[in-house]
């Protein structure tokens, strides 16, 4: 319920913030060359004559029914753009995800085992270190050393699923990484918390009295305690990565969904900024609700009320 | 099991030891940010060249004593450029800031103050705004009103303000549940009183760090936007704008982008670090999370 | 037979000293119970014999059980009797059990950390265990998360854990006092009836004398990480050689002390129990003791046959206990 409100406020807003300056819609669209009369001519074709509330309504009835609309600069429908930015950013996103944990569960681990070493010190400020590498400056470093250097790695562009898995994986690499080492390095902090967390509580104690070896008894009940705080920031965490993408996306161009967002920014192409601003709003919203359903169902002091 | 040893070491060192010994992070990050503000006051009044000069024959020119990090496509010096753009940087995140501040903290305050509807608006509405990742608001806001400092400024602004009405909020509650405050209600002083003589003195050290780790987020969102070109329009030196101009040079030059690039990274760790140390400074029960 | 022999187990962490030099012995099926007020170093002794003792803490003596020296052993090494043959109560059951795992599942962990049993015997056996700490209906319960369970069922829990591979010794650390008053008696019946029933010993440790002497046969008495008096119950309740455990007798609510409740004030032991590295040079309870004299700066032994005591003054025995401060309410 509170979701849907937050979706009902989040359309309100992002609707009031694109439609409130007085500037015409049809004018760009024609350039500064075109005659009033066509002008007039085209608003009224695209229904932007019509007050604003009910031009809100007509949007987001067709979001709800899953009609985009047509782009305001080609003509042409948003949505099979859109999924062809989405077979892109999707993957793009999944595997940057992928990178981080690989990165951040082993890293988390070993600092916290290690927390009273010298080697989990440093493990715990190289991941600081990482945080402060912003997302692109990292990108074009790898394009340095790995694409331009090492010639082992496409530098830029996106050869789609169609023509080569391969080599649609291929140019998906550095992107992936850059996008996941930095969300990578903000969450092994919190998998060093958390394990941490674990190794001093008394149920550990009690694994260890049983008979199990420590480094079992870490294992059979680390796994799911140490998960529950991890989770709660893997939501933020997926946001961050979603948001990130935008960014790499530019980096690397590749044709995603954050190069189109940025393309229709440039071409003032609002209609089409309206819908994807929306679509990633949504998810970043539903995504923090299953986040919060998945945490529910690991913890299970949370089953009744809550 | 936990052992209090009383022993303290560092008691017996001078003043700067024992606060490096206290929060490390603390003094790393005030060197940094003092050497970043340092760079931006100069700059305000003296580069080594002008950021906007073009030389012709002079262009793409690797580090030399002229030019300590070289000079880009234009024959512009990269040193002057980065010195000039770290000026424009620091102006636009503590703007950004500063905005967030202004209408975060009275926010923070109102709804810790009003628990009743107005309080739960005021939280509902930060929710709302918190939904939107700042990067993506930004964006919104530029498609709506086109790419210039101000907007991007504005942008991050109203995208942090959450941030801050959370952490004023939250530091305000447990002080206004205090007895010093009921105390001070039953004398009949005025709610604007309170807040200023009691509230706002015990929130304050929390603003200072959300200060500071705000300000490692809006650098970062600051040279994002300049960077994907909707900030600041070029030919102004931006680090955002210098490192997307490197780019295309990546094959000819690379230390083109590797200058702002490192600029960007040293900042925000530098922000960030300092804002840690000073959490840590300030509530030694917190060192250690994240 | 001598099931647990501890020679000259002294605990440091840091440099400073938690036990020192302490020598028991605990024979097979015996219940023997180690009492000392919160800080005396009773938790650590029981973890150190289980080898669970914290991070950072040096262990050096002698702990012999069943013949085999177990100071020294690696962490594996000490799995294999962990549970096996030295089990161990919690005093805490509302943080020993893991919350997001159930009961049942928690028992069968400990059944199956030592017998290769098939999941269904292993789950047989957990019922079983179930039952004998007195849950009624154990196939419903044993689906429950802690969270679901009371404060002594949560007990039950760890007890059965402890139980589940029929050790010769079980460590029990305060097992009843995070509990309610009306059920910690009756886990501590159950505790005892169990522990007679499997023929296993009993390391109780407590800083409540009535809850010790009530189940043991022998009471050891620990102040300030050194064992300071041994004897059968019988004799420390009544002929005390060390004046610290007259002290304890007289502060002992439940015995001998009615009276002067009566009359409204509450026997104490004058000062404080040191911190950690605070103790004096000598005898360690010197400052606090009415008895002390010049010699207590030297460490007195633990002497006496059967009936041992580390003290250069003692009681004699058959006298009266002697006269502790009272201080008035």
């Amino acid at each position: 319920m509170a979701t849907v409100l937050t979706l009902f406020g989040a359309s309100v807003l992002v609707f009031a913030v694109l439609n409130i300056l007085p500037g015409s819609p049809a004018q760009v669209i024609l350039g500064t060359q075109a005659t009033p009369a066509s002008v007039r001519e085209l608003t009224i074709k695209l229904g932007l004559n019509q007050p604003l509330p009910l031009q809100y309504l007509h949007w987001i009835g067709g979001l709800l029914s899953l009609h985009l609309g047509n782009s305001y600069i080609s003509g042409q429908p948003i949505a099979p753009e859109l999924g062809a930015a989405l077979a892109v950013t999707g993957p793009l996103v999944a595997l940057g995800l992928l990178f981080g944990l690989a990165i951040a569960v082993p890293t988390g681990i070993l600092s916290a085992l290690r927390h009273r070493r010298a080697s989990g010190t440093w493990l715990a400020a190289a991941t600081q270190v990482g945080i402060a590498i912003p997302n692109f400056v990292l990108g074009i470093l790898l394009i340095i050393v790995v694409a331009v250097d090492w010639r082992l790695l496409p530098a830029s562009g996106f050869i789609p699923w169609s023509q080569s898995v391969g080599g649609a994986l291929r140019s998906l690499v550095l992107p992936a990484i850059s996008l996941g080492l930095v969300e990578g390095a903000i969450l092994s902090r919190y998998v060093r918390t958390a394990i941490l967390g674990v190794m001093q509580a008394d149920y550990l104690r009690t694994a260890r009295a049983k008979g199990l070896p420590a480094r079992r008894a870490l294992v059979r009940h680390g796994v799911r305690n140490a998960s529950v705080p991890v989770l709660t920031v893997l939501g933020l965490e997926l946001s961050g990565l979603i948001i990130g993408a935008v960014v790499i996306e530019a980096v690397f161009t590749l044709p995603g969904v954050g190069s189109l967002l940025l393309s229709s920014v440039a071409n003032r192409d609002l209609i089409t900024v309206q819908d994807i601003v929306m679509l990633v709003a949504t998810v970043v919203v539903v995504t923090n609700l299953l986040v919060d359903m998945l945490y529910r169902v690991v913890d299970p002091r949370l089953e009744v009320g809550g | 099991m936990s052992v209090e040893l009383g022993l303290r070491p560092a008691a017996a060192r001078g003043p700067v030891r024992r606060l490096v010994s206290r929060s490390p992070s603390a003094v790393f990050g005030g060197l940094v940010v003092g050497g970043i503000l340092l760079v931006a006051m100069v700059a305000t009044f003296w580069t080594p060249y002008g950021p906007l000069t073009i030389s012709t024959g002079k262009e793409l020119l690797p580090p030399s004593a002229a030019h300590l990090m070289g000079t880009d496509e234009y024959g512009r010096d990269v040193f002057s450029r980065l010195m000039s753009g770290t000026d424009l940087t620091l102006l636009s995140s503590v703007g950004a800031v500063l905005i967030a501040g202004l209408v975060g903290v009275p926010a923070g305050l109102l709804a810790a103050s009003r628990r009743g509807a107005v309080g739960e608006t005021i939280m509902r509405l930060a929710d709302l705004v918190y939904s939107f990742p700042a990067l993506l608001a930004a964006i919104t806001l530029v498609a709506a009103f086109g790419a210039s400092t101000v907007t991007a400024t504005v942008a991050i602004g109203v995208a942090s303000i959450p941030s801050f009405a959370r952490v004023t909020r939250s530091a305000a509650l447990p002080v206004l549940a205090s007895e010093y405050v009921q105390a001070a209600r039953a004398y009949g002083r005025s709610p604007l009183a309170i807040l200023r003589r009691h509230v706002l003195p015990n929130v304050a050290p929390f603003i200072i760090v959300q200060v500071s780790l705000l300000l490692s987020v809006t650098v970062l969102a600051v040279a994002a936007l300049s960077y994907l070109g909707l900030g600041t329009p070029p030919p102004t030196a931006t680090w955002g704008g210098m490192l997307e101009n490197a780019q295309s040079y990546l094959y000819q030059d690379p230390l083109l982008a590797v200058w702002p690039g490192l600029a960007i990274a040293l900042s925000v760790l530098g922000f960030n670090a300092l804002g840690d140390g000073l959490r840590d400074l300030l509530d030694p029960t917190l060192r250690g999370r994240s | 037979m001598t099931l647990l022999r501890v020679s000259g187990l002294s605990v440091d962490t840091e440099g400073l000293p938690v036990l020192r030099g302490v020598d028991f012995e605990v024979s097979a099926g015996e219940r023997v119970g180690l009492i000392g007020e919160s800080g005396s170093g009773k938790t650590v002794a029981a973890l150190t014999l289980m080898g669970l003792q914290p991070e950072g803490f040096a262990v050096q003596g002698s702990v012999e059980f069943e013949g085999r020296q177990l100071v020294g052993l690696s962490d594996r090494e000490f799995s294999a009797i962990r549970g096996a043959r030295m089990a161990m109560v919690f005093q805490e059951p509302m943080t020993a059990l893991d919350p997001l795992m159930r009961v049942g599942q928690q028992i069968i962990d400990a059944v199956r950390a030592h017998r290769r049993v098939s999941s269904s015997e292993s789950r047989r056996r957990m019922l079983e265990l179930m039952a004998r700490v007195g849950f009624p209906s154990p196939e419903e319960q044993s689906r429950r998360f802690p969270h679901q369970l009371s404060g002594g069922q949560r007990q039950r829990v760890v007890i059965a854990i402890a139980l589940a591979c029929d050790p010769a010794l079980i460590l029990a650390d305060e097992p009843t006092t995070a509990l309610d008053v009306t059920v910690q008696a009756q886990v501590l019946a159950l505790l005892q009836r169990l522990v007679a029933e499997e023929g296993s010993a009993l390391l109780l440790i407590s800083h409540d004398l009535a809850v010790v002497s009530s189940v043991c046969q022998r009471v050891l008495v620990m102040y300030g990480g050194t064992l300071v008096e041994a004897a059968t119950t019988d004799e420390i309740l009544k002929a005390p050689r060390h004046p610290y455990t007259a002290a304890l007798l007289q502060t002992s609510a439940g015995i001998g002390a009615r009276s002067r409740l009566a009359a409204g004030r509450l026997p104490t032991i004058p000062g404080s129990v040191p911190s950690l590295g605070g103790f004096p040079e000598g005898c360690v309870f010197r400052g606090r003791c009415p008895r002390e004299q010049a010699r207590c700066r030297e460490v007195p032994p633990l002497v006496g046959d059967g009936h041992r005591f580390a003290c250069w003054f003692p009681l004699e025995p058959g006298a009266a206990p002697i006269a502790g401060t009272f201080v008035g309410r």
